[in-house]
């Protein structure tokens, strides 16, 4: 009972943060410089019947609390309402930007842990090592690069001089979407892998000087035995967290990545909606982030519940 | 010592070569256009079209998108029109615009086109939610005048109408589809039906593919596939189009033409906007309604200078607050319109004359803080503020330079009350209408507040036959009066790629109109 109290009580605070999301992501948005109404109308002088006609239908003329209301009821159902600058429903907007960016995320997030994880488990075992001084070389280049110059690097390198890997856009979909998926992801990766390499590599540093490993050795138990079942499951927990936050970063850093390789997803978007002022885009895609960002944090918090008991004592009280 | 590893000195080796490749190129000479066909061409610009229908968010950077699949009536050019689907134009007095119909022109499902989509394409654009109704407000009425014949009546003269319909405010569509999609029309589930050489077949946020239409009536342009995508910034749209993924983009910022001319085999096309970019001073308060004090301050802008820090040297200063086009348009003659345009007074940067007229000014001891208004978006602006900033310390004027973003400029502008100095930049008609914008006061853009008994006499007489004297008038009123500082026209820039070439320069009008299709085409 108190595991399932724990998890109700982590569900509804996830709820008030989102529900408090919500209205600083409305009310930051209504107070910025701009009206809305300019943003609608763009550079052309109006006339008093496109004003009256723009002003009914976004319902401008409203109290804020109104306004609110109206589109945390909406937002509630999914329907964020429609841009003001494509004339389109922001959901459906959202519909066909974010698979990419979940596409881009997930590739980059199974590219950093295949490369990271294994990189920094070897690194704490072997500390003080060839592959471990490499292996810190390489996470201090990696988190020394900013994204945008390896993307161009990569780009010039990879696309127009070897012609091996196309260098914008997102591909038809299938196969095509993975070929034009590869660039991006190694951009994303190379910054985040470093950070859960160095964490993986910390952790399994505590740990391969606990007792239980040394009792293990003693043991006369393989090599492979203590690293899979002994140190990696140990050191999991903070890797694991790390991997919600690196899901997290992942999502962040593709707006600046989508950016570079000219790819339709999320980041694009709100970068597009910012400089035009769609404010209805930029409220929709700023909760679907929040919403992303605060499951990932419950998810995170329920999978250190499954893999270290310590934490489902602690969350029985 | 270690010795130095062969396989790190060729890996160096290597990256040093790949930079010098990149630092090097040039621009090959120039290509022969051959008349095969293209089988498939890819155009990047930063933005696709948010709407097929171009009266849903129409903007002059992506109308080339939608102008692929849907005709004008005309196409406006620099010099004046072009025949599109009204094969014959009159305008029997000066509010009223005949439109005589190209016959058997078919909408690309392969119905004919009639004067009622005429009538409802007209009716469409004026809508309250159009984008560009405000320019087409002086049309009264559009009804069928014969069996391919569209006449439309204006309520007053408004020599800048006819323009406005060619360019892209009137997009012809079919009316039973159009009626069909009331909320949707331009959608990528609802894509105009229009008369043009291309047919969407898919509209996504980063690619518009397009095939040619069966039943395209005129000339058909050269690539058999057109495929629009997006590519945010220059740097990048330089890598797309020397990997060969991108064929021909629109230059989306100035400075950067130095570095498109060194991609090997690329070709440049520089042609003039009608468009100004201008500061403009609020003439109703002080310091700004000392005539003196506002030429002291345009003398005060290297304008020459800025032509190559602002725009990579793809600009133009503008000798009046119009753009030559407009002053030729609007003249008797080409010859003619230059000489006037050569009798105005110049307000290049002088610090000697810019001490001499503050010396006449009332406020040549002012005291107070001048601050210089630049709108973050806009490169240009900011460097104008900091030259004026830095000019005016030479004349004893204290300054600041304020940030405005697009939006608050765009507040201000539409409230009438803006800080100032503050740029302006309008886009323009070749003819004697838009000259009246900036001291009319029911046009929406005199935000100088400026009149004049002369200017107030000689904006009546812009649309009768008088109106070249009219214009002389107002433009030298402005050149002495300096309500504004007219400084640059710039130009648009369009590159293709190795293999590809236009048959002429290509203008921003000719992108707008879907003219550019129709110059491109495959090198020798």
């Amino acid at each position: 009972m108190g595991l399932v109290g724990f998890i109700a009580r982590r569900a509804a605070f996830s709820l008030l943060l989102l529900l408090i999301v919500s209205f600083l992501v409305f009310g930051l948005t209504a107070a910025a410089p701009g009206s809305q109404l300019t943003a609608l109308l763009g550079g052309r002088p109006p006339t008093p019947e496109q004003v009256a006609a723009l002003n009914e239908q976004y319902h401008l003329n409203d109290p804020f609390f109104q306004q609110y209301g109206r589109w945390l009821i909406n937002a509630v159902q999914l329907d964020f309402g429609t841009s003001s600058v494509a004339g389109v429903s922001v959901t459906q907007q959202i519909g066909q930007y974010l698979p990419i960016t979940a596409q881009l995320a997930a590739m980059a997030l199974v590219l950093s842990l295949i490369v990271s994880v294994p990189a920094g488990l070897f690194a704490g075992i072997g500390r003080g090592g060839k592959l471990d001084r490499t292996v810190s070389l390489l996470t201090v280049g990696g988190m020394s690069s900013p994204p945008y110059a390896v993307g161009i690097l990569l780009i010039f390198v990879l696309g127009v001089k070897l012609s091996v890997l196309p260098v914008y856009g997102a591909g038809e979909g299938g196969g095509d979407r993975f070929v034009h998926l590869i660039l991006p992801a190694i951009t994303l990766t190379i910054g985040l892998a470093a950070i859960v390499a160095r964490q993986t590599r910390a952790s399994t540093l505590t740990v391969m000087q606990q007792d239980y490993i040394t009792f293990a050795r003693a043991r006369g138990l393989s090599p492979r035995r203590i690293l899979v079942v002994y140190a990696l499951r140990n050191s999991a927990l903070p890797v694991v967290t790390s991997a919600g936050l690196l899901l997290i970063s992942l999502i962040s850093g593709a707006v600046l990545v989508e950016q570079v390789f000219s790819l339709p997803g999320l980041g694009q978007l709100i970068v597009s909606s910012v400089q035009q002022a769609d404010l209805p885009v930029i409220q929709g895609v700023t909760m679907v982030l929040a919403l992303v960002v605060i499951l990932t944090n419950f998810a995170v918090e329920l999978l250190s519940l499954l893999i270290d008991p310590r934490t489902r004592y602690a969350a029985k009280g | 010592m270690k010795p130095f590893p062969l396989r790190r000195g060729a890996m160096l080796l290597v990256v040093a070569g790949l930079t010098l490749t990149a630092c090097a190129g040039s621009s090959d000479g120039p290509q022969k256009p051959s008349n095969t066909t293209i089988p498939e061409f890819t155009f990047s610009l930063p933005t696709l079209a948010k709407s097929m229908d171009m009266t849903s968010g129409a903007d002059v950077a992506t109308a080339g998108i939608p102008a692929a699949t849907t005709q004008f009536l005309e196409a406006a050019t620099l010099s004046g029109y072009k025949p599109v689907l009204a094969e014959k134009t009159s305008t029997p007095d000066p509010t009223t615009i005949v439109y005589d119909l190209r016959p058997e022109v078919k909408f690309s499902d392969g119905s004919d086109l009639a004067p009622a989509d005429v009538v409802w394409s007209f009716k469409h654009a004026q809508r309250a939610k159009a984008s560009n109704a405000s320019l087409i407000k002086s049309v009264e009425s559009v009804t069928e005048t014969g069996p391919m014949q569209v006449t439309v009546k204006l309520s007053k003269p408004d020599p800048s109408a006819r323009f406005n319909i060619a360019d892209t405010s009137v997009p012809i569509m079919q009316a039973t589809f159009g009626e069909a999609h009331p909320d949707d029309l331009g959608t990528p589930d609802a894509v105009p039906i229009g008369t043009g050489p291309y047919v969407a077949t898919s509209v996504t946020p980063s690619k518009i593919s397009m095939t040619r239409n069966p039943h395209y009536w005129g000339t058909k342009p050269a690539p058999d596939k057109l495929n629009f995508v997006v590519i945010g910034d220059d740097t990048k749209a330089q890598l797309a189009v020397r990997s060969g993924e991108v064929q021909g983009t629109r230059v989306s910022d100035l400075r950067t033409f130095d570095q498109w001319k060194k991609i090997t085999g690329a070709t440049t096309y520089a042609a003039p906007q009608m468009m100004m970019d201008f500061y403009g001073f609020d003439t109703r308060k002080a310091p700004f309604d000392d005539v003196h004090f506002r030429r002291a301050v345009a003398y005060s802008i290297d304008r020459k200078g800025l032509v190559q820090a602002g725009f990579g040297g793809q600009a133009s200063l503008l000798q009046s607050l119009a753009p030559l086009e407009t002053v030729r348009g609007s003249a008797p003659s080409a010859e003619e319109a230059d000489t006037f345009l050569d009798s105005l007074p110049q307000y290049d940067l002088d610090p000697a004359k810019a001490k001499a007229e503050l010396a006449q000014s009332k406020y040549a001891t002012y005291d107070g803080e001048v601050k210089i208004q630049f709108v973050a978006e806009i490169p240009w602006s900011k460097l104008v503020a900091l030259n004026l900033q830095e000019n005016l310390k030479a004349l004893g004027i204290r300054s600041s330079v304020e940030t405005y973003t697009y939006s608050d400029w765009l507040d201000a502008f539409y409230s009438g009350e803006m800080k100032t100095p503050t740029p302006m930049f309008f886009t323009t008609t070749p003819d004697a209408g838009s000259i009246s914008y900036p001291i009319d006061p029911s046009s929406g853009y005199n935000f100088s507040h400026f009149a004049s008994e002369r200017t107030d006499a000689a904006l009546g007489d812009l649309t009768s036959d008088k109106s070249w004297d009219a214009a002389k008038t107002i433009l030298t009123e402005l050149a002495d009066q300096v309500p504004y500082v007219p400084l640059f026209q710039e130009k648009t820039v369009f590159v293709l790629s190795k293999g590809y070439v236009y048959t002429q320069k290509v203008t921003a009008l000719d992108f707008q109109t879907g003219a550019y299709l129709d110059y491109l085409r495959p090198a020798k």
